[in-house]
This record gives structure tokens, sequence and C-alpha cells, in this order.
């Protein structure tokens, strides 16, 4: 007899990532931010910080690679209020911005934050948010927050 | 050397928004239609058949679907037949694509079709859906949609260049006005700056009017040599040129900050060199207005208004009829609806019945040459310019 497929849990309607070695060679990524350090891939050959983390160098092939932490605090370049249109068990309103950590820069999302508070240039830091089941995703505050 | 290709039928299903049948029954009316544009082409003609199509594995649970559509519409591929998907610029890479395989000399007739049957009974799996073509362990993971992405573009416009909400909201109103004049547009109706302006809130800056709406639809098109185009038709519509370019999958490597974007202007460039045109040649364009601002900065990017200066172009109604260029006659994505995979090839059947002066109540007067424009994001373009068969 066939195995039931258990239609609580069907992985192509989950959107967090699998986090675990057993699926992710990237795997480290969330065990970090796990001790709230957020991390990513630094080519051990020709010194390339990459976003979002690799598992080979796009520049030099290298697959010898090794973590480094971001710096602590980074800054809002724009941001956006998402007040509808969001996926199935996303609360509105919903807030994401163009974040600047070092010399890289990635979509965040912001949580416990005034919308008042928000403007470009303003700082923040990391804030992990973890998941119904222990996973992680990384999200930022306001630093002072 | 390659040789000239030419479209020589072209034709879209009866009606966008939600539709009602299955897949198999949205590309039907899109081979029908195609068909029925040119009496002279019988499915037996067609040697290459080429389907966009973004994500049938999602919404209706089939993947193999480029031997499905040839069935559907009757053909039977004997030299290339495939699918492409590249998320919302999938139907211009589609042209692309049958555009390459006749030049090259590898066959003589291939018919393209775009079909996205997005809508499904729980509107909520739809949305689930969209969240497959962002990057889903980065950015879709975070609640993060193509919304969020174009409106952070659109606040970096607006704090770099001083665009204002108004300019943007002017896009909708002219979109949704020329939405009025083609019978398959998804949302035929008119709508004021102050409606738009006062629409459901989406994402800062962006009201639900700004925003391109999830559609059912699907569109199709015949290209040829031009030694064979010449035989089927005494009005082909030629490919001049194209360009294509691409940098920032994730939003942390689009290459420059998010109110330039530099990969329109280099595919841009490269269709204008192929074409041996400018900007100023182009008498009508089919852009991806996916949001307001795409419509804006694409002006910008493809040489119609200066750098910084979109917002005040389309307000000038320099990008209307009576302007310098008329941008989106069939409604644009916001208007007229957004069936991924369907859209690109859309653009090219609006440029089609433009240049052989076939495009009724939308016709853009002594239209010559048309330039399609699809984008995946906003930092990967396609562009293809066409131009009239008796130049």
């Amino acid at each position: 007899m066939a195995e039931r497929l258990i239609w609580d849990y069907v992985y192509a309607y989950d959107p967090v990532p699998q986090q675990t070695p057993e699926f992710n060679k990237l795997h480290k990524y969330y065990e970090n931010l796990h001790l709230e350090r957020l991390t990513t891939t630094k080519c051990t050959k020709c010194e390339k910080i990459s976003w979002p983390p690799r598992s080979v160098c796009p520049e030099c092939m290298s697959d010898e690679m090794s973590w480094v932490d971001l710096p602590e605090e980074g800054s809002i370049i724009v941001v956006t209020v998402q007040e509808s249109g969001a996926f199935p068990g996303f609360q509105a309103p919903l807030i994401f911005a163009m974040l600047q950590f070092g010399d890289i820069r990635f979509i965040g999302k912001l949580i416990d934050v005034e919308l008042s508070q928000l403007a470009p240039g303003k700082k923040v830091r990391l804030k992990v948010e973890t998941q119904y089941d222990g996973r992680v995703l990384p999200a930022f505050t306001l630093t002072g927050n | 050397m390659t040789r000239r290709v030419a479209a020589v039928a072209a034709g879209t299903s009866k009606k966008w928004g939600v539709y009602p049948g299955t897949y198999r029954d949205l590309i039907s009316e899109a081979g029908k239609a195609t068909f029925d544009s040119n009496p002279e082409i019988h499915p037996r003609d067609i040697q290459g058949f080429i389907l966009a199509s973004v994500f049938p594995e999602r919404s209706i649970f089939q993947s193999h679907v480029a031997t499905l559509a040839a069935e559907t519409v009757g053909v039977t591929p004997t030299k290339i037949f495939q699918r492409v998907e590249n998320m919302c610029g999938s139907g211009t890479i589609a042209i692309r694509t049958a555009y390459m395989a006749i030049a090259s000399g590898l066959c003589d007739v291939v018919m393209v079709v775009g079909a996205e049957k997005m809508h499904t009974p729980q509107p909520v799996e739809t949305y689930m859906n969209m969240l497959a073509g962002v990057d889903r362990e980065y950015e879709g993971a975070l609640g993060v949609t193509a919304p969020v992405q174009f409106a952070l573009a659109a606040q970096a416009h607006m704090l770099k260049y001083g665009t204002t909400h108004e300019q943007l909201a002017q896009v909708s109103v002219k979109n949704h006005a020329h939405a009025v004049n083609n019978p398959y547009a998804h949302f035929p109706k008119s709508c004021t700056l102050e409606e738009v302006l006062s629409s459901k809130p989406v994402t800062t800056p962006f009201n639900i009017l700004e925003c391109s709406p999830i559609s059912d639809g699907s569109a199709g098109m015949i290209l040829m040599s031009e030694e064979k185009a010449r035989e089927y038709t005494d009005k082909p519509v030629f490919i001049l040129g194209t360009g294509q370019a691409a940098s920032g999958f994730n939003y942390a490597n689009v290459p420059s900050d998010l109110s330039d974007w530099t990969m329109l202007k280099q595919a841009a460039q490269d269709a204008y060199k192929m074409a041996g045109i400018g900007p100023n040649d182009i008498d009508v364009a089919e852009v991806h207005d996916c949001f307001s601002i795409s419509e804006i900065i694409i002006m910008e990017e493809l040489g119609f208004s200066e750098k910084g200066k979109g917002g005040e172009f389309v307000l000038q109604g320099r990008s209307d009829y009576g302007g310098d260029v008329v941008i989106n006659p069939r409604g644009g994505l916001l208007g007229c609806g957004h069936p991924l995979g369907a859209t690109g090839v859309a653009q090219g059947v609006e440029i089609f019945r433009q240049l052989r002066g076939e495009a009724g109540l939308r016709q853009v007067e002594g239209a010559e040459i048309g330039l399609g424009h699809n984008l995946s994001g906003v930092s990967e373009h396609h562009v293809l310019i066409y131009g009239r068969g008796d130049l």
C-alpha cells in the first residue's frame, strides 16, 4: 500500500527553506542565524564575499568557502510598507527595505518598528524570527529598539 | 549570414481575465485566433513550435507542455519544439527563440504560443504560486513579492529623481484609457488620477490600480523566413533587431541602484544597433508596465525620455496618442492583464496589428516601426524591434 501524503505539510507550498545538512549544503547560514549572527560565504582562494551565500565561488570556481559575519549595523536605502496582498501566513502590514550591510545590499524584512521612524539612512540590526517549527529567518529592526 | 524573419499571423484569446475553461481550451483559442488571422496558413505548414508558459506545474499540475500545446493547435513540429520559461518575460523570449531558429536556417516556419492559466479555485493558491517567481530561499521566504520589489524601485526613483506619486498614477490613467478600446482587455475601463490615488493601498507607493492583475490569457504568432513569408502574405512584419541582458536574480546583485535599469539600457542599445535605428524612429511601443513605476523607468532606459524625467514625460502626454511615441496602445499589463507567458507574445501581436494598420480604434496613424519590451525583474530585460515589410 502506498504511503499517505501528509497534506498538512507539503514542501511545494512551504516558502521557508530546508535548513538542515540533510537538505542544504549551506546549513551553516541558518545555524549562525540561530546564534543571532548574520553571515555569508567568503572564498578562501580569491577572497570574494558573495550574497546570497554560495557553495562554489562565482568568481574563481573554488569550492573552498569560509563563513564571515556581516557588520552588526546596516542602514536602510529605501523602504516600502505592504498593506495588502501578503501571502497566506503573513500578517500585514509587512515592511521591506533595501538594506546596506558593508559592501553587501539585499532586501530585508523589518519588524518591531514604528512606521513613522522609517526613513532612508536609518540604522538597523539583525533580529532573528523563529518559525513555528524552529526554523529561522533573518529580520531586522532599528538600532536602539 | 543570418536570414530576415517576419511575422505573418498573430492573435490572442478572446477575453483575458478569469477564464472559464482549461489550459488546453486557452491554448486552443490562441491557436484558432492565430490561424484565423491568415487563412493561407495550415497547421501542417508549421515546422517548429515554441511555447511560453511559466508555471503550469503549479497552476494545473502539468509539465511537458510544449508538446501538449503543439498537439492542441494541430501542429506536428519536425524541426524544433520546446517550452521557454523565464517568468514574466517568457513570451518575448519565445518570439526571440523562433527568430533565432529561422534566422539560423534551421527551419522556415515557426509558431509561438504564450499561455497562462493563473487562477485556481482557491485564490491564495495562486498567490503562493507567484512566490515561485522570486528568490524563494532568500527573498520569497521573507514574504517578498513582485509588488514589493518594484515598490522599492519606485522609492529609489522618487528619492533620486523627485518623481511624484501623481506622475506614477498618470501611467495607470493612460493605460486604463487605452484598454477601453481593446476587446480582450481584463479591465476595459478608464479611471481618473483621483481614482488611482485613492484606490486600495498595496505597498507604498503603489495602490491597487498601479499594479497589473493576475490574469488568464493566451496569444500566438507565426514567423517565417522572408522568402516563405512573401508566399503567405503581402504585409509581413519583420523583426529588425533584438537585445537581452540580465544581472540580479537576487536583488543583491542588481548592478546599480534600483532606479537605473542598466540591463535594459544595454538590451535596448543592442536592439537599436542591430536594427540600425534609434529611439526617435519608434512610432509605437508595447512595454512591460507591471507596475506604474516600470513604464517610467522603461521610457528612460529605452531613450524616449531623458533619464530621471520619465514622470514629466507621461504627465505631458508625450507617451500618448499625439505625443512623441504611443506607449501601450492595447492597455499595457495594467489595463489588459498579465497572464505571464502570454504577455510578451500579445505585445508582439499588437505591434503586428499596428504596423499592418489593423489595430482598429487603437491604431497609431502611419506606424512603421514598433518595439516590444518584456522584463522578468528590474534587472532582466528582453527587447524586440519590428518594422513594416514595405519599407
